[in-house]
């Protein structure tokens, strides 16, 4: 026999690993069918029971979006050094840096300069601290939701404008934090969609990879987010309607121009 | 299938995922995605097979993507299949992880997650309990004897991948396979 039974062995394990179950393993000599045939069955079992354990659709969802924005962010980084402030923001020392800098900085005006500051302008990072510090005192859930909702606005808004100026790597990584917001609105205890049955979590896109053509990307954002607004709409408080409604229809109006944007620009 | 024709295609695997990997490196969106999603899961089953906290390892799976984004550029082929370059990074995760925790590995876990079809509860917590039975008892096995099992059951890497990971020869990691379902037969007897 040239081959050890080690070798014979791992040669079955392949096809465990791989689904199979052990009926596939047909060993050809009686001996090593007596010695392997246990052994196999344990191998089977092993490889079923560890193949159960799965990621949930929400964490598989919810980490997608975050890898795109992470992808995104980098591409930005690299293709346009000012864009480094706007991943600034997301770590998690930049609230407490914010509080020091807003502090120090709203005498000078520079607050009210930021408020239409884009992801490539310098003063973005204030703004977008300045979001996360009103976020993080606001005790009501419900003035949380409708933050959250106005935030989502900006971001929309931000997008079409990267788009304009041809830098759709920031305005795919703007539409992902404004989906990110409205899930989280649409999950939050204020409207209280549960990942069960809102309609948005069937979604978890196994056919929309993590970074793929922008504009791909922008579709599926688009379709997602309007999704999870329709089922919020559904079951949101009165005083919280009129937010998403006007939320549904800047969405589609900027998504649109974005998206239009964008295919002009690889046309040409 | 002889030795030379599996030669041939693991040749053809390697140079396909080379590629993928080059281009993900240069910032090609779907070639990123497509490592991302061909090892998403993996990664996830095994850090929660090793932890046995849901939580900890969501955290974990996505730290060990967002380290893979930051250094894939400095990523050197040398023979070495991503899935170990990969898994190696989910490895010392872990470890950090648990020493930051200043605690052990879990052999029971609190909580799964299976992919069940059937929402059945008796049938969640029968397999709950089957796959604890299975993680009890590979907790058992030498650290070498383990690892290789995590490595090739629970992620589903090759032998050469786990022994590119470990750094040991495949026939090592044969033997140390080997051995160890023999064990583990051992110690599930009575349930087998």
């Amino acid at each position: 026999m040239n081959e050890s039974i080690e070798d014979l062995f791992d040669r079955y394990v392949d096809r465990l690993v791989s689904g199979d179950g052990v009926s596939s393993c047909a060993v050809d000599e009686a001996d090593l069918t007596e010695m392997l045939g246990p052994l196999l069955h344990t191998g089977e079992l092993v490889a079923h029971q560890l193949r159960t354990v799965e990621p949930s659709p929400q964490f598989r969802m919810a980490a997608r979006i975050r890898m795109r924005n992470l992808f995104f962010a980098k591409l930005a980084r690299r293709d346009s050094r000012p864009n480094f402030l706007f991943v600034w923001w997301q770590q998690r020392w930049a609230t407490a840096m914010a509080t020091a800098m807003v502090v120090c900085l709203a005498s000078l005006g520079v607050l009210a300069a930021s408020f239409n500051a884009l992801p490539s302008g310098f003063f973005y990072p204030v703004k977008v601290t300045t979001e996360q510090m009103r976020l993080a005192v606001t005790t009501s859930e419900y003035e949380r939701a409708q933050l959250r909702l106005e935030y989502a606005e900006r971001r929309l808004s931000e997008m079409t404008s990267m788009a304009d100026r041809g830098d759709s790597a920031t305005a795919v990584l703007l539409a992902g934090e404004a989906t990110r917001l409205i899930i989280q609105t649409a999950t939050s205890t204020a409207i209280g969609l549960s990942d069960g049955g809102s309609g948005y979590s069937v979604l978890a896109p196994d056919s929309t990879s993590v970074a793929v053509a922008p504009i791909v990307l922008l579709n599926a954002d688009r379709a997602e987010a309007l999704l999870v607004l329709e089922a919020a709409l559904a079951s949101a408080p009165e005083e919280l309607k009129p937010s998403i409604e006007r939320l549904m229809g800047e969405l589609a109006r900027e998504f649109d121009a974005t998206i239009a944007h964008l295919e002009t620009t690889a046309a040409s | 299938m002889g030795w030379h024709v599996c030669l041939i295609i693991d040749i053809l695997v390697m140079s396909e995922e080379q590629d993928l990997v080059a281009r993900a490196a240069r910032g090609d969106a779907d070639a990123f995605s497509k490592l991302y999603e061909e090892n998403f899961d993996r990664v996830y089953r095994y850090l929660y097979v090793r932890l046995g906290n849901e939580a900890e390892s969501e955290d974990l799976t996505q730290e060990v993507f967002a380290k893979v984004l930051e250094v894939i550029g400095s990523f050197q082929w040398r023979d070495v299949p991503f899935a170990s370059w990969l898994f190696r990074i989910a490895h010392n995760k872990m470890i950090d992880h648990i020493r930051k925790e200043k605690r052990v590995e879990r052999v029971d876990s609190d909580e799964t997650v299976l992919s069940l079809d059937d929402p059945d509860p008796a049938d969640i917590a029968e397999h709950n309990l089957q796959l604890e039975k299975v993680r009890h008892n590979i907790g058992k096995l030498s650290p070498a004897q383990r690892e290789v099992i995590w490595l090739r059951f629970g992620a589903g890497l090759t032998t050469t991948e786990v022994a590119s990971a470990l750094g040991k020869s495949t026939g090592t990691v044969k033997a140390l396979q080997y051995n160890g379902i023999v064990a583990l037969r051992k110690l599930m007897e009575p349930a087998l």
